[in-house]
């Protein structure tokens, strides 16, 4: 499993498919052509929650399936540009689709759609999943009118201007046909329904079959306005253990095996008839760290002992070889990261951090810790000791805080690893989550950012976002409790613009004061790795979207 | 109580939300509240009991799905493997048990003391491992994991083949812990006073070992197997896992690491009733294979 929440929104092709023996070292597949019918086997090692998405958890397994499933009124480009679905065209204030005032968006919808069980689909569908998304959903509770103009036309006001409007009813948030549920069906009857476990859409597979925690099988949405599919089926087969799946690849008993890790490259690489599919993308690790005084909760007024000082945080950032880290532990498959959001339209250009142990040990002279009788620093009788923790059960990240341990104990820093359950470590407030009560000085897990950096810098950095024992205020993703004024202007007026150089501008500007504040040490980006067969053709890795984009291509040989 | 616990447990079922871009801290908020999760625990509690009485088990918080669903889409996959695996392990251990009392020290007991240790000691999943490495990947006389060919009709060789292993793997192991049971009761009643009289009434050795001796041996070793009969209803974790057998015990783990607290109560509580039970069979087949205390 990669990342401890799999929601990569967005991935970046870094390297493209590589035949293990082909003599061109071109992969074999691309550009074949594929007879039509067939069943491609696909084996993933998690079970989705539900395949109904308006009310998923945002599991990268329940996303892959559903994107075979259900269309958005727009999809990402391989640039990370907005192109229309399910609607005509991308509303924007050029095209007159968006009102002057930013806060009008009327939308054109495709005629020519049909659901998977022939009915035509409408305003009204979109409509019904405003209805049913709002009560959870404070971006679409910032709709306060939504008016069904034509059974083609949709129009809706918005209460503040909203510069990430397109991310509204976009992937993955797929759109589920009204008709499928009881007339006046209410949020809870649609969550509830059977329809998360039998799911269609306007996309080109359907769900006929889904036994659970074994698999899940895919036929073809005979009416799909892209193109009929190639394919008879696709069956998603569930296998929670990585070396049954890599034994599944061994003895061909799967077609392509999606979302295993860079350090399972190696073997497979060596494999005859298959082609492994590299891609980095948005979603990099990183140590968040406190600013704040640790507790239960933590107090968000008094400054972390050790951490709440910037030198100490520049020194701890410069005493890991971040390189060293891509190359041993992820065997050389990615990048080190640099900021939120690597990829995409608003990606600002950050440079690495060097590695300097050296500086490091002048930034904690300088700022008062003393080597003690061990080697450990202190200062004041306190200890340079911190803790880090990060989830349970992840060879992978135990191998960085290994590194990490080590590299901060040659300059006097002892690192103490603390590793909980994900449910623990990212546990809600009143559950008592540890990040989100603020008890811990480090945490350590992966995030992957939406397309739009509002849903990561604004809400990640905003010190709104601190949280703190206030109604809904409880759950706020500012977990390093990190505080600057202008980081808060600058988010603000972003998060309220619909011109996008500003927004790229301000956002490029927060990152910067982040790289120099360090309330977040970014230190790799994770590589996507799928292995498929060469019998299968068209699969294709996308930039922005899950290995599942292109379904309707897929073929076999 | 088991309530209590997992309650005091620090974590929460929405944690999957926490760092999704797309939901806020207040929607959050909105969905705790909806679920009930932010009652007092004595409230909750006392909400689930009404629900038990009533038969009603509640909804998954991950999946949403009626939770007694769940758990009946599991149960049948878990009786068959357990079900299975227990019949190999009797088979397995009682005649290896009998043959190496009767025979002590001989060459059959040292080979199957040295089985025993090597099932007992052996973890599973890097035998169960070992197995898909040698009968799937080298081989390929047999699939690595699931339950069946997916996609094919009830087929009952292509059943057995996909049993095969898991069973097997799971039969090894409580084998060779029944098999030690079974010597050491077997050796314990060979030496008593009635065995030797029925040799001496000039009974064929066969039939002193399987009327007199083993009957008698047997007694302790059927309340020790009644009292692993909830482990048909749990499943067994790690076996599950490494074959992707679409089971309870997997089922379990899942639940308890995503905190899905209604699945797990009712996993719970069905365990517990189920262990009382197999404790009161245990009991009443005591008292019928052994007069001496049968109640008068």
């Amino acid at each position: 499993m990669r990342g401890i929440f799999a929601i990569p929104i967005a991935m970046l092709l870094v390297a493209s498919a590589c035949a293990p023996a082909g003599p061109s070292g071109q992969p074999a597949a691309t550009g074949e052509q594929a007879k039509s019918g067939g069943t491609a086997r696909v084996t993933m090692n998690q079970e989705p929650d539900t395949l109904n998405p308006l009310f998923g958890g945002g599991l990268r397994v329940a996303n892959t399936v559903m994107q075979a499933v259900f269309s958005g009124l727009w999809v990402n480009d391989e640039k990370g540009d907005f192109q229309p679905d399910l609607a005509a065209e991308v509303p924007t204030v050029q095209n007159g689709s968006v009102s002057r005032d930013g806060k009008t968006i009327t939308v054109k919808l495709r005629k020519d759609v049909k659901w998977a069980d022939g009915k035509p689909f409408t305003a009204q569908d979109v409509k019904f999943n405003w209805d049913i998304a709002k009560p959870t959903s404070s971006a679409l509770r910032n709709i306060t009118e939504f008016n069904v103009k034509d059974d083609h036309t949709i129009e809706w006001k918005m209460g503040t201007v909203f510069g990430a409007y397109l991310t509204l009813f976009s992937y993955p948030s797929g759109i589920v046909p009204k008709h499928a549920f009881p007339e006046g069906a209410t949020p809870d009857d649609v969550k509830k329904h059977e329809f998360g476990r039998k799911p269609f859409g306007t996309g080109p597979f359907k769900v006929t079959e889904w036994q659970a925690a074994s698999h899940i099988t895919l036929e073809p949405n005979a009416s799909y306005f892209g193109g009929k599919p190639k394919l008879d089926k696709i069956v998603f087969r569930i296998t929670p253990d990585k070396n049954t799946q890599l034994a599944q690849v061994r003895a061909g008993e799967t077609d392509l095996a999606v979302d295993l890790i860079e350090t399972d490259a190696p073997e497979l690489e060596r494999l005859d008839g298959w082609r492994i599919l590299t891609v980095a993308g948005p979603t990099s690790d990183r140590l968040f760290l406190n600013l704040a005084k640790p507790g239960d909760p933590a107090d968000n007024t008094t400054p972390h002992p050790v951490l709440g000082d910037k030198n100490v945080r520049k020194a701890l950032e410069l005493s890991i070889n971040k390189q060293e880290l891509v190359d041993k532990v992820l065997l050389g498959k990615t990048k080190v990261a640099t900021s939120e959001y690597p990829v995409g339209w608003a990606a600002p250009n950050i440079p690495p951090t060097r590695y300097d142990a050296a500086e490091a040990q002048r930034l904690l002279e300088q700022a008062g810790w003393r080597p003690g009788a061990d080697g450990i620093r202190e200062k004041g009788g306190t200890r340079l000791k911190l803790s880090v923790n990060s989830t349970t059960g992840n060879k992978l990240r135990e191998d960085v805080e290994a590194l990490i341990q080590a590299g901060w104990k040659r300059i006097g820093v002892e690192l103490e690893i603390k590793n909980q359950t994900a449910a623990v470590l990212v546990g809600e407030w009143s559950a008592g989550g540890t990040v989100q009560k603020g008890k811990h000085d480090i945490a350590f897990y992966g995030f992957t950012p939406g397309i739009d950096p509002r849903s990561s810098v604004s809400v990640r950095f905003h010190s709104d976002q601190i949280p703190r024992d206030e109604p809904g205020k409880q759950n706020g993703s500012n977990n390093m409790r990190f505080r600057n004024a202008e980081v808060d202007k600058l988010a603000d007026e972003a998060d309220a613009t619909l011109d996008l150089e500003k927004r790229k501008a301000n956002y490029t500007r927060i990152m910067q004061i982040v790289a120099e504040e360090v309330p977040i040490i970014y230190l790799y980006n994770r590589a996507n790795i799928e292995v498929a067969s060469q019998k299968v053709v068209g699969l294709k890795s996308h930039p922005f979207r899950w290995i599942t984009w292109n379904t309707h291509e897929w073929g076999l040989r | 109580m088991s309530f209590a616990l997992m309650k005091a447990a620090p974590g929460g079922p929405l944690s999957i939300y926490l760092e999704n871009p797309d939901i806020r801290p207040e929607d959050i908020a909105a969905i705790r509240a909806q679920l009930g999760l932010d009652d007092p625990v004595p409230v909750q509690y006392l909400r689930w009991l009404g629900n038990l009485v009533s038969f009603d088990w509640g909804y998954s918080f991950v999946t949403h799905e009626p939770v007694i669903d769940r758990i009946a889409q599991r149960l049948p996959n878990t009786l068959v493997l357990m079900g299975v695996s227990l019949v190999l392990t009797l088979l397995i251990a009682i005649p290896v048990g009998v043959l190496a009392a009767v025979r002590q020290y001989s060459w059959f007991d040292y080979t199957a003391t040295a089985g025993a240790f090597f099932g007992i000691s052996m973890p599973v999943f890097w035998f169960g491992l070992l197995l898909i490495l040698t009968f799937a990947v080298q081989l390929r006389w047999l699939p690595t994991s699931g339950m069946a060919t997916i996609g094919t009709e009830f087929d009952l060789i292509d059943r057995v083949r996909h049993i095969a292993m898991p069973a097997g793997v799971l039969a090894l192991v409580s084998a060779a812990g029944y098999s030690r049971f079974i010597r050491t009761a077997m050796l314990e009643v060979i030496h008593q006073d009635y065995v030797r009289t029925a040799r001496a009434k000039g009974l064929r050795e066969r039939l002193v070992i399987a009327r007199h001796a083993a009957k008698n041996a047997a007694l302790p070793f059927v309340t020790l197997l009644a009292l692993d009969l909830p482990d048909l209803f749990t499943g067994a974790v790690v076996t599950e896992t490494i074959f992707a057998w679409p089971g309870m015990g997997r089922l379990y783990l899942d639940s308890v690491s995503r905190l899905d607290y209604s699945v797990l109560m009712a996993i719970l509580t069905v365990s517990a009733a189920l262990l009382l039970l197999s404790n009161l069979i245990a009991d009443l087949l005591y008292a019928y294979l052994d007069p001496r205390i049968r109640y008068r």
